[in-house]
């Protein structure tokens, strides 16, 4: 068998009319994502219908029609290989409540594809003010996302066709509001594309002469290519966390007769061993680790993104929770927080935000009620510059540093030492009012672990 | 579109019309727009903050963006020439209602739930815009399974939280709902 491939996530973001769901179609149609045996039913179906052509753009529409009777699991999870990856690819909804699942959801985006259509008006729509375009960017950033790939799509319907200064023109705006954003433009590759057409996705068009392919600089050095599939090759892969300390945050604390307590939850960071002695917080516990499984077969060491299920000795179900998070007591076991200092962005909060506002924060699998005590400073998005101390108010749009405190015992880090226990959305009125990266935390040094009380 | 007179039963008619399904009159999330055309004649705009915002004071205060660009005239005037045919073409093709498929996970209290009856209380959750699709046990470890269930909804009517509460209200038989996936339709 060949070896593994590295996972990579990837979320499609775009407007509604940038032709998004036609290019991720594509991609998976074209790179083997679809099971085989319903791919030629639909072929043979497709050609016996004489749809020649249009053969793509039917079976797509064959695979939308099932996706909207939910008949099959699998295809409600894109996947496709490139030579060096295994991908899943999230075609992001405008739904409300997306934006909370990409912060605390279980599959966070390595990068983010932006599709921008070239058609007339379309991309004026599309990255103008009401359209999503800029939002899902921002948020991306916001949430380290550092890594995004521009498709100029529909190159197949400018004025003229396949137009250099109508791409030339795309660029130049996306490059833009991306600059504003915080992404450095020169490690951002664009490609001219027809997602419809397939032109500069898996090979070299023909149609656009005037295009040299696209050329990166970045940190980890330059590359260059010209297809949509060779940048997703060039994608620098995600970051391992193994050598981390771990954080496990809990999904659920079962109870299973014969064997005892089992939680779960997905590794953030770190591994888990047998053996090992663990720190839940908040709960302010120790155990140890008799066994781990996972799809119900015993694991000797469990790695960041494994979802996995451990046994441990003496501590009763009900003294833990979802929501708590177990840490090696050995390696800067997890702790409780009195308070934390966020970068906030305020998304959709109808009137003004002050001192004193309490949403809901929705943080790895904690929702907690937590107090915005201290406005510290109004920032520059873009710069994170200080625009002003101390400000009384804060509205839709606005960034800032906040001082948070929680109402009951929570176990959030910084976003730079743990960053998926280091982000939330705040949540209020049953929307997504802002969202947040912690830039640091006060633990709660008074709070010392306790033993667990032996429970049977 | 305008509302026409809103002081005439009529017009007060195409605005209720309009808001039966929407609970604003415009704007996405974090970027309303002031009434300008889409108000009333001779009802103050109170949506900037200050009736008398100059343009400036309005990108301050609710473009989530920011604007320092320095357009120039000619520049503005093509775009807006542009995005006035897209939404008169717009306006002629039919609205597609937009929808996400949502993959769930549902779980048990421990192994000896009854799987085939929690999945049952699953699928009696009925809403407006809610459509149950395939499932599947996936095993989790020490016997425990969890129910994977997909579901396509439509953005405007159904939500996570709604689901989330609907489906743990099943208190004797689900601990916990995680989203697995989450898609554009």
């Amino acid at each position: 068998m060949a070896k593994e491939k590295v996972h990579v996530n990837v979320v499609v973001i775009g407007h509604v009319d940038s032709g998004k769901s036609t290019t991720t179609g594509h991609l998976v149609y074209k790179c083997g994502g679809i099971d085989p045996r319903k791919l030629e039913k639909f072929e043979k179906a497709a050609a016996q219908l004489g749809k020649g052509s249009f053969k793509f753009a039917w079976v797509l529409d064959k695979l939308k029609a099932e996706r909207e009777r939910g008949i099959t699991i699998d295809i409600s999870l894109l996947k496709f290989n490139t030579q060096k990856y295994s991908m899943t690819i999230i075609d992001a909804p405008g739904h409300r409540d997306f934006i909370k699942n990409m912060i605390t959801g279980t599959s966070q985006a390595d990068v983010a594809l932006l599709v921008v259509s070239a058609a007339k008006g379309e991309f004026e729509a599309g990255v103008s003010r009401s359209g999503q375009t800029r939002e899902h960017a921002l948020l991306a950033y916001t949430l380290g996302v550092k890594q995004i790939i521009v498709c100029v799509n529909k190159m197949d319907l400018t004025e003229p066709p396949y137009s250099q200064k109508r791409y030339e023109e795309v660029v130049r705006g996306v490059g833009g509001f991306l600059r504003k954003i915080g992404y450095d433009t020169n490690a951002v590759p664009f490609v001219p594309i027809s997602g419809w057409t397939g032109e500069n996705m898996i090979s070299v068009t023909q149609k656009m002469p005037w295009y040299q392919g696209w050329k990166i600089r970045r940190r980890e050095g330059p590359s260059s290519g010209k297809t949509l599939l060779e940048v997703l090759d060039s994608i620098q892969p995600p970051v391992r966390t193994i050598n981390k300390p771990l954080r496990l945050p809990l999904q659920d604390v079962y109870k299973i007769g014969g064997v005892g307590t089992v939680p779960v939850g997905k590794i953030e960071t770190g591994v888990l061993k047998p053996g090992m002695t663990l720190v839940f917080s908040p709960a302010k516990l120790t155990a140890e680790v008799k066994s781990i499984e996972m799809h119900h077969q015993g694991l000797q060491t469990a790695l960041p993104g494994h979802n996995v299920g451990f046994n441990i000795k003496n501590v009763s179900v009900k003294n833990l929770r979802r929501g708590d998070v177990a840490g090696n007591a050995q390696q800067d076991p997890p702790s409780d927080v009195r308070s934390f200092e966020a970068q906030v962005i305020v998304l959709n909060h109808p009137g003004k935000i002050k001192a004193g506002y309490s949403p809901v924060l929705d943080c790895h699998t904690a929702h907690v009620t937590c107090r915005f005590t201290e406005l510290k400073e109004k920032l520059d998005r873009r710069t994170g510059k200080k625009l002003e101390d101390q400000p009384q108010t804060l509205v839709s749009g606005d960034a800032a540093t906040v001082k948070l405190v929680p109402v009951k015992p929570m176990c959030v880090e910084s976003f730079f030492t743990y960053p998926p226990l280091g982000r939330f959305a705040a949540r209020d009125l049953k929307q997504t009012v802002a969202v947040g990266v912690i830039k640091s935390v006060e633990k709660d040094q008074g709070s010392k672990t306790q033993k667990a009380p032996v429970s049977k | 579109m305008g509302f026409g007179d809103l002081k005439s039963s009529s017009g007060l008619k195409v605005l209720n019309d309009f808001l039966t399904d929407r609970s604003f009159i415009e704007g996405l999330p974090g970027v309303r727009k002031p009434l300008g055309q889409y108000g009333p004649a001779g009802v103050a705009d109170t949506t900037s903050g200050s009736p008398a915002a100059s343009k400036d004071e309005d990108d301050d205060d609710i473009d989530l963006f920011g604007s320092d660009e320095e357009e120039d005239p000619e520049a503005v005037k093509l775009k807006e020439q542009r995005l006035a045919e897209y939404a008169a073409k717009k306006a002629k093709k039919p609205t597609l209602i937009a929808k996400s498929s949502i993959l769930l996970d549902v779980k048990p209290w421990d192994d000896e739930t009854d799987m085939a009856k929690l999945e049952e209380c699953v699928r009696s959750i009925q809403m407006d815009g809610l459509v149950w699709g395939q499932s599947k046990l996936v095993p989790v470890g020490y016997g425990i399974k969890k129910l994977q269930i997909s579901c396509v909804v439509e953005d405007d009517k159904v939500g996570t939280d709604i689901l989330e509460e609907k489906i743990t209200a099943f208190e004797d038989y689900v601990q916990s709902m995680d989203v697995a996936a989450f898609n554009k339709i």
